[in-house]
């Protein structure tokens, strides 16, 4: 391995985020550690609230610093610190060296312009194509994420496209200018099971032949089981566990993970079993395990340490203080 | 349009719901060029029965007209031809005021549970709003009626003084069924109830909803685009395209031995979430966007996605034909076929997709010379 492989594409340390609209900030997102490679594609799977759009934000440094801040931790892109950059360079790093797709495309594509007047902005913006040359790149792109006839395409308003459609063309924007890091914050949760296929195999195969480290955030592990190389799920603003794909899903390694995978339809025959009660509300965690409320196997010391993020194995981590003790079922037991 | 209807033929108790050669259009309005009226068709010829406490699941992609399907059997909105059927009345022929008094026995619950609910509005009052338009009880009657339903969704009688806001979106959901079922209803139409909610929450209303369902002695008409939730939930399935019912059986059948084409693409489209499952299958992802509900394609609507096409496909739709096990299936070419069933047919799917068209990324990088000039372009 040479050196420059060492280096993780994109990597999060001790990241917290915190809200700081009146008094004293409330840490809302704590602890998370992540690491992503080159070609690698990671799963961020958390329930809605658990902070995934929040570390996507934090990373991209898009977050509303009138509402909430990154208070510790760092974010590398190949070793090179993103908090501390001047803004102008991050504008820079943003779109060209980090794509980024939203949750909603609808809030992300601007109504009133033709979806090739917007690819062709940012494209311009990043790049000294030509006017004629970006036009060439945009039908190119177009193309590239599956949209048949571009040349018609290019000439339309996103109302006129379909749901996939305009996720194809968030997609385009974000790989425009070949960024080296990918961050796709619930690309297909407002999109049907087959639009839904068709998008993840679209990403996992660009992450391919593209040579970029995709991060895919979603509240749906089923979805992420054949296009990520790895999944780190995250519970109430923490990475509660982190492995190979395989790992997690046949020996999971934290009580939530296991719950979530008893959730899918198609794991077991019969009642789909769900995880009773309710996350806990963003800033106000309980004492100790933050999962320890919902989960089945806590005991009164649960209550009383936080459990570290601990590693299991080579590539396996979880925060569970019962982990060596708990003998969990994986999917296909 | 088929002269065959999706009569089922297997045994069973009287049908609560009877759809007989059901459609329904909507006008458009006019094309780009202010000429000629556009109509779609939402729903075309379709024929259902739902037999009592039980629950037909309704899959399909977005757009293909499972809501309206579900509206019109609810009459909800007016159909164009057919016949429906609830409780051996026929819903088409029935007056304003012997529907209204029907009403109560037919309820909803919509996909979306932050817009379904007024956020200005208690809870107790929001689900108490039902029996008030049907004015037939007491506030005594309506008190205890909510905390009873409070209690059968699984929330505190006291949540009945709290506004939405205060609930997450499952709690939203559980209301939201308090509300649906707060009239003793016997069919009950769940437009994806669960599409909006996270997994583990999904799996909890689903839960409810299959008490409730044994409890009362509900009737489902379920409704999602997601075949896998839809598998776990029905004792029947139908999976619709363009406005028809493509395929209907039992739900094991449709979701195993499945035989038309496009309910094999959806199967392969269900996540499995088992990792190496996942990667032996081979996905039929279907290229391209539903076609227009405006022109639909001629024939066998399907045709111009599906990799079995014959030529024949083109020229004639297919009728639903439903065999003794009341499994119906409208397939030119799988109908009479003994093997073209399930893993089979994937199989034959995916080989037929080798050639020419990617079952995977369809790339397609056009030529960059001559690009038509565009005014729209800076
Ligand atoms: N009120 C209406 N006016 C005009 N067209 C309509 C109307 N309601 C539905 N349609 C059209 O009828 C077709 C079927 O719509 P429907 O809402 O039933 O689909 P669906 O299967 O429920 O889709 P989704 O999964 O997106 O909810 C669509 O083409 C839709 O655009
Ligand atoms: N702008 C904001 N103001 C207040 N709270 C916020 C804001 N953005 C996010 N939060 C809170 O932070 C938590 C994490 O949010 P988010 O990252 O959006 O979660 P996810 O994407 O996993 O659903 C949530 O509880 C959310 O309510
Ligand atoms: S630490 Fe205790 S409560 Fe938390 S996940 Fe482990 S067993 Fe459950
Ligand atoms: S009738 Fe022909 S086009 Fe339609 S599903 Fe069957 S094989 Fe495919
Ligand atoms: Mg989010
Ligand atoms: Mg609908």
């Amino acid at each position: 391995m040479n050196r420059t492989a060492d280096v993780a594409a994109l990597s999060i340390g001790g990241l917290e985020i915190s809200l700081v609209q009146g008094g004293r900030p409330v840490p809302v997102v704590t602890g998370v550690n992540l690491s992503v490679n080159k070609k690698e594609v990671l799963g961020l799977v958390g329930e809605s609230g658990s902070g995934k759009s929040l570390t996507s934000l934090a990373a991209t440094r898009l977050l509303d610093p009138r509402v909430v801040r990154t208070t510790a931790g760092s974010v590398k892109l190949f070793g090179k610190e993103l908090l501390t950059l001047p803004e102008a360079e991050m504008r820079r790093v943003r779109g060209k060296e980090i794509g980024i797709i939203f949750q909603d495309p609808m809030t992300s594509l601007d109504p009133a312009f033709t979806i090739g007047y917007q690819l062709n902005c940012g494209l311009r913006w990043h790049t000294d194509l030509t006017r004629a040359a970006a036009r060439n790149r945009v039908l190119e792109l177009l193309g590239l994420v599956g949209i048949g006839d571009p040349r018609r395409r290019v000439d339309q308003y996103p109302h006129q496209l379909s749901g996939g459609t305009r996720q194809r063309v968030m997609i385009a924007m974000a790989i425009a200018c070949e960024p080296k890091v990918l961050i796709a914050d619930e690309p297909t949760t407002a999109l049907d099971a087959t639009t839904q296929a068709q998008i993840l195999e679209l990403i996992a195969s660009l992450a391919t032949t593209m040579e970029m480290a995709t991060v895919i955030t979603t509240h749906d592990l089923g979805v992420v089981a054949d296009v990520c190389d790895r999944v780190a799920v995250m519970y109430a603003g923490q990475i509660v566990e982190c492995a190979t794909t395989d790992e997690l899903f046949y020996r999971p390694k934290h009580p939530y993970t296991e719950r979530l995978l008893q959730s899918l339809p198609g794991v077991r025959a019969g009642r789909l079993q769900g995880i009773p009660g309710q996350p806990p509300r963003s800033g106000r965690f309980p004492q100790g395990c933050r999962f320890a409320p919902r989960c089945p196997y806590a005991r009164p010391g649960c209550s009383a340490d936080d459990p570290e993020l601990t590693r299991v194995q080579t590539d396996h981590a979880a925060r569970c203080l019962r982990e060596a003790e708990l003998e969990l079922t994986g999917v296909g037991a | 349009m088929s002269g065959v209807n999706g009569v089922t033929k297997h045994a069973g108790s009287a049908p609560l719901l009877t759809l007989r050669n059901v459609s329904r259009r909507f006008v458009t309005g006019r094309d780009f060029l202010g000429r000629v009226q556009q109509s779609v068709c939402a729903v075309d010829n379709v024929s259902i029965d739902v037999e009592p406490g039980t629950t037909l699941g309704i899959v399909g992609e977005s757009g293909s007209g499972k809501s309206t399907l579900g509206r019109l059997a609810l009459r909800m909105i007016e159909s164009d031809a057919g016949e429906i059927d609830f409780s051996g009345e026929d819903l088409r022929r029935l007056s304003p005021k012997d529907l209204r008094q029907l009403r109560p026995q037919m309820t909803m619950i919509f996909q979306d549970p932050y817009s379904a609910l007024n956020p200005r509005w208690t809870v107790g009052r929001s689900i108490a709003e039902p029996l008030r338009i049907n004015g037939s009880s007491t506030r005594e009657e309506t008190h205890s009626a909510v905390v009873d339903m409070l209690a059968r969704v699984g929330l505190d009688a006291d949540a009945m003084h709290r506004r939405p806001a205060a609930f997450s979106g499952g709690q939203r959901q559980r209301i939201v069924i308090a509300r649906a079922l707060i009239t003793r209803p016997r069919l009950v139409f769940c437009d994806e109830p669960v599409s909006a909610l996270d997994v583990s929450t999904r799996a909890q209303v689903i839960g409810l909803l299959e008490d409730l369902q044994r409890d009362l002695g509900l009737t489902y008409l379920f409704v999602s685009h997601d075949l896998g939730i839809v598998e776990s939930v029905s004792d029947r399935i139908a999976v619709m395209y363009l406005g028809s019912v493509v395929e209907i059986g039992n739900a094991e059948t449709v979701a195993r031995e499945f035989r038309h084409p496009y309910t094999a693409s959806l199967v392969s489209a269900v996540p499995a979430p088992d990792p190496r499952a996942q990667r032996v299958r081979r996905r039929i992802v279907l290229s391209g966007d539903p076609p227009s509900p405006v022109d639909p394609p001629s024939g066998c609507t399907f045709h111009p996605r599906c990799p079995l096409a014959e030529p024949i496909c083109a020229r004639e739709k297919p009728p639903l034909l439903i065999d003794a096990a009341g499994h119906g299936v409208a397939c030119h070419v799988t109908q009479g076929s003994t093997d073209l069933i399930g893993a089979n047919l994937l199989a034959r799917m995916t080989d037929a997709r080798e050639p020419g068209i990617s079952t995977t990324l369809p790339v397609r990088v056009p030529a960059p010379d001559s690009a038509p000039a565009s005014a729209s372009m800076p």
